[in-house]
């Protein structure tokens, strides 16, 4: 689903004296189908800006076009429930929100309340199982024995059974150890590929939105500051630090080293071997007409 | 330099199971000894005892086995009341805690309950919050700011206390990389000027590359606890920061990098030589 911002403000409990502005002016899209990082400090209004995608806020003025579902300040789509459907939010530690007695009740209590019908949930079960790799076998079990890692994954297979073609995550990786992390962020972006889901990844890392996203827009003091192609926006140093973000460690390394050896060595992608590489062939070069 | 020769916390034997009926333990036979003014990094895997070791620590948890000492107290009913006010936890997740209805009323709710005057409670709010950066924010309601802003209110919340040790258990999650190294070098002013204990549960690694001492956890026992430096090149599971991730893989294609582990500015200084 193409998700459209036009001019969005929006401002928590207006005309009281905690009246707080967290959007102004926010117009971007998405279109059907891409990988989108939303970037920005704490306080910058990304969390304000996802609780849009599925009408948990409505714009003070502006509009919202997620598909065929509009919000605006007067106006909330018919069917609310179809776009809570369609766009599936796994929230920032989302294993707060299991409750149930098992595994298999709490991932069934989501679609249900969509009116899926039984059999069909019966037939998604073991797919988000699979897709957030657990096995089929903690069904009965009860989610509060689980591990911390597993029960974010219970939590992200609840949302992933009603099916939505939109996935907003926000910092999804938050508390897991970094082989967690990795297989979290990994999981999503093979699921990204797989069922052609728009993905919106809300995160601090620069790291991630680097590697797993195909189009960043970066977020300061409830306005866009940026957007573009990872690579394009992660390389602007200066205009990033201004809204307080720093570089990726890769590309500050980099820097560093352009700045101190005084040869070009631009970011184009590279992992951490592939620079290994470069540099020893670089490093070989320097022997060589010692 | 800074770590004086005192301990201030001191484990023996510490042993704890959740399930009684069950022979798991989550924590077997820990021993640790903290001196005064030490930066310590507990790391190890998601289940490996961490966050179960520092509520041990601020006595909400009771030891199967083993003693915990803090400043020469030994833990037990009648004196964790005080032993808190000397070791202060920075959880996860601060929403759980939020009281007050305003930012300043929630930092001042701990210090009511410890009959603190209203004028010193003033200035002590007024200082706790301009440590985090949040003063701007005192009147507002802190179920309303960004998840970021919350870590640092409850840690302001710590800080009034003014305790000798302060133990964040993946406190710093929350916050963006800018905040955290921002809140990094807070802890780090308050621990030079103040002597302040720093024991900090964390899965980033270069966070952890920061302290003076690095404790390795997993399945309830502690496998390694040394040095950053010794840590990182010893440790293959752990993730390292950048820089040492970039060194093992300059190694494996041959090139002549040093055995040991290198910061970033020393990786660039060596590739400059």
């Amino acid at each position: 689903m193409d998700i459209s911002f036009k001019n969005v403000s929006y401002t928590y409990q207006p005309n009281t004296p905690f009246e707080h502005r967290a959007l102004t002016d926010l117009s971007f899209t998405i279109p059907s189908g891409s990988f989108v990082a939303v970037v920005g400090h704490t306080g910058s209004g990304k969390s304000t800006l996802i609780q849009h995608l599925n009408g948990l806020l409505r714009p003070t003025a502006g509009e919202v076009q997620i598909g065929e579902f509009k919000l605006t300040a007067n106006e909330k789509p018919k069917d609310m429930k179809a776009l809570r459907k369609n766009v599936g939010v796994v929230f920032q530690y989302p294993e707060h929100q299991l409750f149930d007695e098992t595994v298999e009740k709490d991932i069934r209590f989501g679609p249900s309340n969509f009116d899926v019908p039984d059999n069909e949930i019966d037939k998604r079960i073991p797919e988000v199982m699979d897709a957030v790799h657990l096995s089929t076998a903690m069904l009965e079990r009860s989610p509060f024995d689980l591990s911390g890692g597993q029960m974010r994954r219970v939590a992200i297979a609840g949302v992933l059974a009603m099916d939505p073609s939109v996935v907003v995550l926000d910092e999804p990786t938050a508390g897991l150890d970094p082989k967690g992390q990795k297989q979290i962020m990994d999981m999503f972006h093979q699921l990204h590929k797989e069922k052609g889901l728009t993905t919106v990844l809300v995160t601090h890392s620069m790291e991630d939105a680097l590697h797993y996203a195909d189009h960043v827009i970066i977020m300061d003091h409830g306005t866009k500051y940026m957007e573009g192609n990872p690579t394009e926006v992660f390389t602007q140093k200066e205009k990033l630090q201004a809204a307080q973000l720093d570089l990726p460690e890769i590309i500050q390394f980099l820097r560093k080293i352009e700045e101190t050896f005084h040869i070009s060595l631009p970011y184009k992608g590279q992992t951490i071997p592939e620079l290994a590489a470069e540099l020893s062939l670089l490093l070989k070069g320097a022997d060589g007409y010692e | 330099m800074l770590v004086a020769e005192k301990t201030i916390v001191e484990v023996d034997n510490l042993t704890f199971r959740y399930d009684l009926r069950k022979d798991d333990h989550t924590l077997s036979a820990i021993s640790i000894s903290i001196k005064q003014g030490e930066w310590v990094a507990i790391v190890g895997g998601n289940g490996s005892g961490k966050s179960t070791l520092v509520r041990l620590l601020a006595g909400l948890l009771k030891a199967e086995r083993g003693t915990i000492t803090i400043d020469g107290v030994r833990l037990n009913d009648e004196t964790k009341w005080d032993i808190r006010k000397k070791i202060g936890l920075v959880f996860q997740n601060p929403e759980n805690q939020f009281i007050g209805t305003t930012v300043q009323d929630d930092i001042a709710f701990g210090l009511e309950n410890n009959n603190i005057s209203y004028d010193e409670m003033k200035q002590t709010v007024d200082e706790a919050l301009k440590l985090v950066g949040m003063d701007s924010y005192r009147n507002q309601d802190p179920s309303r700011l960004s998840g970021g802003q919350k870590q640092r209110v409850a840690i302001a919340g710590i800080l009034a206390f003014k305790p000798n040790v302060i133990m964040l258990d993946e406190a710093l999650v929350m916050l963006d990389p800018r905040s955290r190294i921002q809140l990094l070098s807070t802890l780090k002013k308050l621990r030079e000027q103040n002597d302040i204990t720093i024991i900090s549960v964390t899965h980033d690694m270069n966070e952890a590359a920061l302290a003076d001492r690095i404790i390795v956890m997993d399945n309830g026992t502690i496998i390694q606890d040394g040095i950053p430096e010794q840590i990182f090149i010893n440790n293959d599971q752990l993730s390292p920061p950048f820089a040492e991730q970039l060194r093992r893989k300059l190694a494996e294609k041959g090139s002549a990098v040093p055995q040991s582990y290198m910061t970033e500015d020393e990786m660039v200084d060596w590739l400059c030589r």
